[in-house]
């Protein structure tokens, strides 16, 4: 007991001594804490976004992509399903009638026969697999407009200049001898007749009129004006046709590992289990939910089929995501693709050769592309991919230094503390303490120090890892574009490329072992310190109890 | 014939100061046959400190025989040396020498605790020391809060702790006025005739020196008896270790 009181009265009673030392150690541990955790948490986000088939379970994507290169791709096919975007205002309904449209596309990612995929499955050596559907909607909605065209014509002028033949002698005495049957003057007398025969009227405008040849009564001419197009511009009518798309995934509600998984639900909950009732649900992304303002229980329709929301989820990147999941059978339906999938989600037997599955599938389905955690990795970017290794090494290398600091400093504490306790150190061996006892005496000292020192870091640590938490900025990935793929796993510009971006929060929670080794440092530290106090106390002689006096 | 306490032959011990060798004991033979207050006496660097710490094993002579309860201090290994230093042998010192962070009963328990035993059956004993030296009511003080003399009382417990045979005291008043001193030199005197105790006390305070049974004069590194028909060294060849003494350190 005396020896126990006697450590408690040292560290207590020479507190300023202590109090230095201890905070030197706290602070240590502290550090070595939150700087180690703050690295592993860098290390772990990375892990995370380097890793992202792993957080659904998966090891392999498999996609059917269209390649201009590839002999087995099918460009027509594609510009076939663009094609299909076809807005016939005719089809649409009457004028004035209110109209909705969707219209699915699977983007650039060619569909197969679910059978395929799980042949495909089979030849990787999958112990679990499930297909998806990856479709856009173009979603048109409106009011199909009044087209009224009005067109102004006339108004030319045809002239005509034809000579006519005078009357010829016969007309003339044809015409007198009507005139004359009917009372009348002649218009010009025969030929050696008297002028001026008496007894008989000029002829008046109405029996001229009736009396003259037929070609001198009436004008006929049969006129062909030359073809001409009339062309007129005309304002485009009003309309309110409005045209957005989204993605949208059909994935398999039973089977994993899929692009959706459990984990990823941040409200509400995933597809029910009875496929039936799955057809009628919908879980939303986070971002179009919030975007949309849609809540749980709300409900989205397309082509005229009501979908109830049931829950909404993260993305993870560098996984296929969409702005709405449904079921696989409820979109294969809706987009008229009865037994058709586009990805395929593989997960391999453990400790399978991945790059051999990856070279069968490639080998007997050529024209499908395999992506791996791999290929995803290397087409990350952004902060995380560059924070990462260098966080975790900075973390080890500054934990490393602050642990060689802090011993160099409390083993100065404790040589000086033993130096300037030399003469009371030699009373007590001159008094009849062993030097095996007065070693054990100083070095319980120290370790005593470095206890209380780890605790209270300790404490220090997880407060201070608290703190950073919600300090440290969050860090961002991104996945690259290939050339020759246009978008995330073929999706293509066509779907927007959501998961294809993050920001991640670095998750600073020291774990267990993280404490329980920084608090092994510390006590470490302190040992150390003990031992190289403990050296010049093991030298200290019976006699230096008067030394300083003689 | 009872056995020796001490016996003393040809010691000598020397010193290096720098390029220096200070011969600080030479060849000293000595005798002490039994209990009593002994006083050695000399000037400062007379060697006589030097000495008393070679009689309580703090120090080994370069040459010579320090015999001690059949032992030979001189050549005894260190664990040994160590064990008579805690049961054999009882020290105070001029400056006290007192743990600071200790109370005066914890600094009498200093000296008992390497040697074992009932913690309940050492507080008591520790309790009738203090109150043996007149301080049961500061047994809780630490140092700091204690005057001079009740510090060298604490030390006075403390070397008794163990019930020594032996008690030894280099300068044990140099720190204390002419009253304390009075005091401690009584006290030493009557627990050496109470308990039966050899007391060896190296001084230049004639107070002190008065109240021995044999008095030891120590001159240049040798060392004289000095007889009791003559309180003053001069009788035995050395000049008085009195005559002109101002620096307390010996």
């Amino acid at each position: 007991m005396f020896f126990i009181a006697y450590l408690v009265h040292e560290l207590s009673r020479r507190r300023a001594r202590t109090l230095t030392a201890l905070a030197c150690i706290a602070i240590a541990t502290g550090l070595v804490i939150s700087v180690t955790a703050i690295g592993d948490g860098v290390n772990a986000t990375q892990s995370k976004v380097l890793t992202p088939l792993s957080a659904i379970g998966a090891d392999l994507i498999v996609t059917r992509e269209a390649d201009p290169n590839n002999p087995h791709g099918s460009t027509e096919v594609l510009q076939q399903n663009a094609e299909a975007v076809k807005t016939d205002l005719a089809q649409l309904g009457k004028p004035g009638d209110h109209f909705t449209r969707d219209f699915f596309l699977p983007g650039t990612q060619l569909t197969m026969p679910t059978a395929t995929a799980q042949q495909i499955a089979g030849e990787a050596g999958a112990t679990a697999s499930s297909a998806a559907l990856a479709m856009t909607i173009t979603h048109q909605e409106g009011t199909v407009p009044k087209i009224v065209a009005t067109f102004q014509t006339g108004g030319q002028t045809i002239n005509i200049d034809q000579a006519i033949a005078p009357m010829t002698q016969a007309e003339i005495n044809a015409t007198n001898a009507c005139i004359a049957a009917l009372n009348g003057s002649p218009l010009a007398p025969p030929p050696g007749s008297p002028p001026g025969k008496t007894g008989t009227a000029p002829p008046t405008p109405d029996q001229i009129n009736t009396c003259l040849p037929e070609r001198f009564r009436r004008f006929r001419a049969t006129i062909v004006t030359p073809q001409q197009t009339i062309t007129q511009v005309l304002n485009p009518p009003q309309t309110d046709i409005k045209s957005n798309s989204l993605s949208v995934l059909g994935i398999d509600t039973v089977n994993t590992p899929g692009p959706l998984s459990v984990a990823q639900i941040s409200s509400g909950r995933f597809f029910s289990a009875d496929p039936g009732a799955a057809a009628k649900e919908a879980v939303l992304s986070e971002a179009y939910a919030t975007h949309h303002q849609l809540t749980l229980g709300s409900s989205v329709a397309y082509n005229g089929q009501s979908f109830s929301v049931v829950g909404t989820a993260r993305s993870v990147i560098g996984v296929q995501s969409a702005d709405v999941f449904l079921s696989l059978p409820a979109l294969q339906k809706l987009a008229s693709q009865d037994g058709n999938a586009n990805v395929i989600f593989i997960r391999l037997r453990q400790g399978s050769d991945l790059d051999a599955a990856i070279h069968r599938i490639e080998a007997a389905y050529p024209g499908f592309r395999v992506t791996s955690n791999r290929d995803l990795a290397n087409r990350i970017s952004g902060s995380v991919a560059q924070a990462g290794s260098l966080a975790q090494k900075g973390s080890r290398l500054l934990a490393l230094i602050v642990f060689v600091v802090t011993v160099l400093f409390v083993s100065i504490l404790s040589w000086a503390g033993v130096h300037s306790r030399t003469r009371e150190l030699g009373t007590l061996r001159a008094i009849g303490w062993s030097r095996l006892l007065l070693v054990r005496q100083v070095l319980s000292e120290s370790l005593a120090l470095s206890l209380l020192g780890a605790v209270f870091g300790s404490a220090l640590g997880l407060v201070a890892a608290r703190a950073l938490q919600a300090w440290l900025p969050p860090l961002t990935a991104s996945l690259a574009t290939a050339s020759t793929d246009s978008g995330q796993f073929g999706l293509g510009n066509l779907a927007p490329a959501i998961g294809s971006t993050a920001t991640l929060r670095i998750e600073v929670i020291p774990n267990t072992d993280l404490v329980l080794a920084a608090m092994a440092l510390a006590i470490a530290a302190g040992v150390i310190a003990g031992v190289i106090g403990t050296l010049l106390t093991a030298r200290v002689q019976p006699i230096q109890a008067v030394q300083r006096l003689t | 014939m009872s056995e020796m306490v001490y016996e003393l032959s040809a010691v000598s011990r020397t010193y290096r100061t720098g390029s220096a060798l200070i011969e600080a004991v030479k060849s000293v033979d000595l005798a002490i046959d039994g209990p009593g207050l002994v006083v050695i006496q000399g000037r400062s660097g007379s060697g006589k400190s030097t000495l008393l710490q070679m009689m309580g094993g703090l120090d080994r002579p370069d040459s010579g025989e320090i015999r001690f309860q059949g032992n030979d201090l001189a050549r005894l290994r260190e664990g040994k040396l160590t064990q008579l230093r805690r049961l054999a042998f009882g020290f105070v010192f001029q400056a006290f020498n007192l743990i600071p962070t200790l109370s005066a009963a914890e600094n009498v328990e200093a000296a008992a605790a390497p040697t074992g035993g009932g913690s309940s059956e050492r507080r008591r004993l520790i309790a009738r020391l203090l109150d043996e030296v007149g301080l049961t009511s500061r047994a809780r003080h630490l140092p700091s809060r204690l005057s001079g003399g009740e510090q060298q009382r604490v030390a006075i417990a403390r070397a008794l702790v163990n019930n020594p045979s032996v008690l030894l005291a280099d300068e044990p008043t140099g720190n204390l006025d002419s009253r304390t001193s009075a005091e401690i030199i009584s006290l030493l005197s009557r627990l050496s005739a109470e308990r039966d105790l050899t007391v060896v006390v190296v001084t230049h305070d004639p107070a002190v020196a008065a109240q021995a049974t044999r008095r030891l004069a120590m001159e240049d590194g040798h060392l004289a008896e000095i007889p009791f028909t003559s309180p003053l060294a001069g009788e035995v060849g050395f000049p008085s270790p009195l005559a002109g003494e101002g620096d307390p350190a010996a």
